[in-house]
């Protein structure tokens, strides 16, 4: 979808899964410890896993050719099968493995207003972390907000200026977002 | 003109209604080096679908 819509506006596109060419490599969780109904079960046969790197190398030869690089998941896991099996990641992690390895700007764009001190009150964003209270943060954040705070934590060692959690529901979401909307963590 | 400049830009699986906003924006940024990395739902195909490949988002228990 978001492929076709690039490049009618112009754009030179490289699409991908991240499995391609090792865009995304991550390690598989053959099973998952979860809770169902208040009993605590192991799923097998679990295609899930975690990121442990971006094949920036290939990232940057499509970007000097003047390609926006889309990817989504899943990524490649060589961890239970030596000729690699898809698994599906985590995005946020992904994304910002990616932004870590080209020290780049980060953005990630949800469909909140941003970091929130009450889940369920718009109005209560969080506009600026620092670093150093991000665990203090923690406490506010539910559910999958977590993975978003652990890709801000990948991000913030080695990118340039603010790692940013946006409102993607909005007009111009990433310059509103570069221009201070959101969340900002330095 | 400025430092070539890298966006890497997630988009989460929730903004696919959001598309096409999303997308006029990023034109303002052609020509920088850009990433684009989107969520589970929003361009895997049926084949990874039928195969519980796209959960939509990754559980996180361990």
């Amino acid at each position: 979808m978001l492929e076709e819509l690039l490049r009618s506006r112009g754009f030179s596109v490289f699409s991908s899964r991240g499995s391609y060419g090792d865009l995304i490599q991550g390690k598989r969780h053959p099973s998952l410890k979860v809770v169902k109904n208040g009993r605590r079960m192991v799923l097998r046969g679990n295609y899930s896993g975690e990121v442990l790197s971006a094949n920036i190398e290939l990232i940057r030869a499509h970007l000097k050719q003047g390609e926006t690089v889309l990817l989504s998941p899943p990524a490649i896991s060589y961890s239970e099968n030596p000729e690699g099996e898809e698994i599906n990641v985590d995005g946020d992690i992904s994304a910002a493995h990616v932004a870590y390895g080209l020290s780049s700007t980060f953005v990630i764009l949800t469909d909140t207003a941003g970091l929130l001190k009450y889940p369920s009150d718009e109005s209560s964003l969080i506009p600026y972390v620092p670093r150093d209270r991000l665990p203090d943060v923690r406490n506010s954040a539910q559910g999958r907000f977590n993975q978003k705070l652990d890709a801000v934590e990948i991000a913030l060692e080695n990118c340039v200026g603010n790692v940013i959690i946006s409102d993607g529901r909005i007009v111009n979401p990433i310059t509103q977002a570069l221009s201070g909307r959101g969340t900002h963590f330095s | 003109m400025g430092e070539h400049r890298i966006y890497t830009i997630k988009i989460g699986g929730g903004l696919t209604p959001y598309m096409e906003e999303i997308a006029d924006d990023l034109t303002a940024y052609m020509g920088s080096g850009l990433v684009v990395v989107t969520g589970g739902a929003a361009d895997l195909d049926e084949e990874l679908i039928k195969r519980g490949l796209n959960t939509g988002r990754v559980t996180t228990s361990w």
